[in-house]
């Protein structure tokens, strides 16, 4: 009894000693007056539009007739996990206080940073509650806008 | 062999101790008292409070408004921004009065310098001997009872 409990012990320290999980992009961003620096934010601002870019493939799932009723809530599932996860990222980079409220120096990212905003929200609200009307047949400018800037970056 | 019950009573014990430990702890915390104007730091913020203004706005149904307006120093604005959430949620921000009336406020920070920061509180008609109790969520002393002199 003794033996198995010391082992547990044993294995339980072991697991805790082990390294921890890779951080995200969006993590451990350290803010000057004048905002984030390109360097430091563009990782981050990547991987928020490759989740919009998932997210507009699930809307487009959940939407798609052709697919099977299973397969469109599958859709559907994911594109809340995704939404989920796009708002860790967005609150791990600093939040809306931080990301819209306050004006950076360089103020492309004021408007990168709306737009991913106003994109995660229609998106979120599409993904959970669905489309009153028909489903949505093009991008929204937004989002495009922020491909279009995070493309750019080098 | 022990007695039925001994454990029982060993553990009773030790939570009693443990709670006088936790009491002990707890007046040897001493809160600061410092007045309007007073510096008050926090890590690495220096908070000051300079105005007080009580007024009454009862034809919106407000009885009595306290305003305090502070000056915050030190870190980045981004870090200032920080500050105002840390104070408020995690150190907790409460006005009082002399009768022992005493509710929640919040620190709201004002422009994009964050250099300076305000409080809210609606404290009963006829209200006097205002204090506001401000935890400090970035070491020692816990606490800071700013007298606002009214």
């Amino acid at each position: 009894m003794r033996v198995s409990l010391a082992g547990t012990i044993l294995l339980l320290a072991v697991a805790g000693c082990s390294a921890p999980p890779p951080r995200g992009p969006c993590e451990g961003l350290v803010y000057t007056d004048a905002g984030l620096t390109r360097e430091q934010y563009g990782p981050c601002a990547k991987a928020m539009v490759a989740r919009l870019d998932v997210l507009w493939d699930d809307l487009q799932a959940i939407h798609d007739k052709k697919l099977s009723k299973t397969d469109r809530l599958h859709a559907r599932h994911h594109c809340m996990a995704t939404t989920s996860e796009l708002a860790r990222m967005w609150n791990q980079a600093g939040g809306s206080s931080k990301l819209v409220s306050m004006a950076w120096d360089d103020t492309d990212w004021n408007r990168f940073n709306y737009n991913v905003d106003a994109s995660r929200t229609f998106y979120t609200s599409m993904c959970y509650y669905g489309a009153a009307g028909p489903p949505p047949s093009k991008m929204e400018s937004v989002h495009v806008e922020a491909r279009r800037f995070v493309a750019a970056l080098r | 062999m022990s007695k039925p019950g001994a454990s029982w009573r060993r553990s009773v014990d030790a939570c009693l101790i443990l709670a006088i430990a936790a009491v002990a702890a707890a007046a040897c915390a001493k809160p600061e008292r410092v007045q309007m104007g007073q510096v008050m730091r926090m890590g690495e913020f220096v908070l000051r409070a300079d105005s007080v203004q009580v007024y009454s706005r009862e034809h919106q149904g407000v009885p009595l408004e306290v305003k305090v307006l502070f000056t915050l120093g030190g870190g980045n604005r981004f870090d200032r921004l920080d500050f105002a959430e840390a104070v408020s949620r995690r150190g907790r921000v409460y006005l009082g009065t002399s009768a022992g009336w005493r509710d929640r406020c919040w620190f709201l920070g004002v422009g994009d310098d964050q250099r300076q920061m305000y409080m809210l509180g609606h404290p009963p008609r006829g209200s006097s001997g205002y204090t506001v109790d401000i935890g400090n969520p970035y070491g020692k002393p816990k606490r800071f009872i700013l007298d606002l002199g009214k």
